[in-house]
């Protein structure tokens, strides 16, 4: 079987049985397997616009396992959640001053060459070796993320002195605290460093690698974790556009799938925003934390080539 | 740290421009614009889709379940579903009202939303003479620009 699509249809036609079959139109089972992609993509969507993340690495491999999507219209159609998510959540974030702009569009720098970066030599590393390190990086982090648990914003930040020429400190509202939250930047290069591998690894993966942006924001500048998620947000967007222009002129952005996976990200990015202003910082660390030990697993995993 | 719970905190409901930098609030219009055009065109061609039964693209989609199954594993992983995808090809037939066309320029529309935004913050810096983050966007578009190209180029 391994379609659900298809277990749908062929549970809802026995159901029914054969005499009322559909004729003339498109029927009933469309809708619900439609209804399902929506809803599939109205979970990642809020979940990826709270963390900060795209929510590629939820879309790919349901739509693969569970729809019997092929892998090309899979990361095509995550490609459109990722911008989804992230044109949905920014325009929330950017108004409310969540997202740091300038740091944003500072690590887009290296970001988007890295994505360039690794659509070249993609093909010169090997798989396994990668998936590792990948696997590793994420387990330390969720680690050093674990230790910070009981932390609500950031102390002792020294702000470096291309943080300090660029201005990139700033506040925001934090309407939990209910207090104006102001905070400094450090960590500039080594964000910068990261932040280039983290393009290198969603050039090569296709995925939006919003969990390494917001851990490079999150250990490497010490910004707040909602500012941290939000930034990530606006920056996810940029870095999938690069690949997008690739996927569309390839014809891997189906239309079938891609449209209710991008109405169902877009609602759950709306969701998502409004639960990320009302959350503590350190429930969202937790979810992150989370959210980051599954897929350092999931990537070992693959490492070894136990799991596809 | 410990949060001390009668620590008296000033409510200032409207956070302030404190980091100089492009109008926020028109990037924010402007995402949102971009969104909600992205989502009419795509709830406008599915329903198209829905309530004829055609792609616009495809002659034949048989009836009933068993057709559906069929176009449902074609679609999901052949290639037998046409689709276009080149601009010039997505507008014809959206001028055809035909439902895929429909879906695509949403789509298409949503990918150009955040190139749009780049574009706006960078003229805001400009506006601003801040020179160092007008180079930056103009950077990271650039860096964009090269990616479309080598995209279209090596698909």
């Amino acid at each position: 079987m391994g379609s659900l699509a298809g277990w749908i249809a062929t549970e809802f036609c026995q159901r029914r049985g054969a005499k009322d079959k559909l004729d003339g139109t498109m029927g009933t089972e469309v809708v619900l397997i439609l209804l399902a992609l929506f809803a599939v993509a109205l979970v990642a969507g809020a979940f990826g616009s709270l963390a900060g993340l795209g929510g590629g690495m939820v879309i790919v491999p349901v739509l693969t396992i569970f729809f019997g999507v092929s892998i090309h219209y899979a990361i095509g159609a995550s490609v459109v959640s990722v911008i989804a998510t992230s044109s949905g959540a920014a325009a929330t974030y950017i108004k409310a001053n969540l997202t740091n702009l300038k740091v944003g569009l500072f690590l887009e720098m290296a970001t988007t060459l890295g994505a360039l970066t690794g659509a070249f030599v993609g093909s010169y590393l090997a798989g396994p070796f990668l998936f590792l390190i990948f696997g590793l990086v994420l387990g330390f982090s969720s680690f050093a993320m674990w230790q910070k648990r009981n932390q609500e914003l950031p102390e002792n930040v020294h702000p470096d002195t291309w943080s300090r020429q660029l201005h990139l400190a700033d506040k925001y509202y934090d309407s939990v605290l209910q207090r104006e939250v102001p905070y400094e930047v450090q960590g500039t290069r080594p964000a910068l460093g990261l932040m280039y591998i983290a393009g290198i690894v969603s050039g090569l993966l296709g995925i939006g690698s919003g969990a390494l942006k917001v851990l490079a924001m999150d250990l490497t500048m010490k910004l707040p974790i909602k500012v941290s998620s939000a930034t990530s947000n606006f920056m996810i967007g940029v870095t999938a556009v690069a690949s997008a222009g690739i996927y569309l002129a390839r014809g891997y952005i189906n239309p079938y799938l891609a449209a209710p996976v991008a109405l169902g990200v877009l609602f759950g990015s709306v969701i998502g925003t409004h639960l990320l202003m009302v959350l503590k910082g350190q429930v969202i660390r937790w979810l992150f934390i989370g959210l980051l030990v599954v897929l350092s697993v999931q990537m070992l995993l693959k490492a070894v080539g136990i799991f596809n | 740290m410990a949060v001390s719970p009668v620590k008296p905190t000033k409510i200032i409901q409207q956070s302030l421009p404190s980091q100089t930098g492009p109008d926020r609030l028109l990037l924010s219009l402007v995402l949102r614009g971009g969104v909600g055009l992205s989502v009419v065109f795509i709830v406008v061609g599915l329903v198209a889709f829905l309530v004829t039964g055609q792609t616009g693209y495809v002659e034949n989609l048989s009836a009933g379940v068993n057709g559906f199954i069929t176009f449902h594993a074609t679609a999901a992983s052949g290639n037998a579903i046409y689709f276009p995808t080149s601009p010039a090809e997505i507008w014809q037939g959206v001028m055809a009202f035909k439902p895929f066309a429909l879906i695509m320029l949403g789509l298409l529309v949503l990918i150009a939303t955040p190139i749009l935004n780049l574009f706006l913050a960078g003229w805001g810096f400009l506006h601003q003479k801040n020179w160092a983050f007008s180079l930056i966007c103009g950077v990271v578009l650039a860096i964009l620009a090269v990616s479309f190209l080598l995209g279209t180029a090596g698909g």
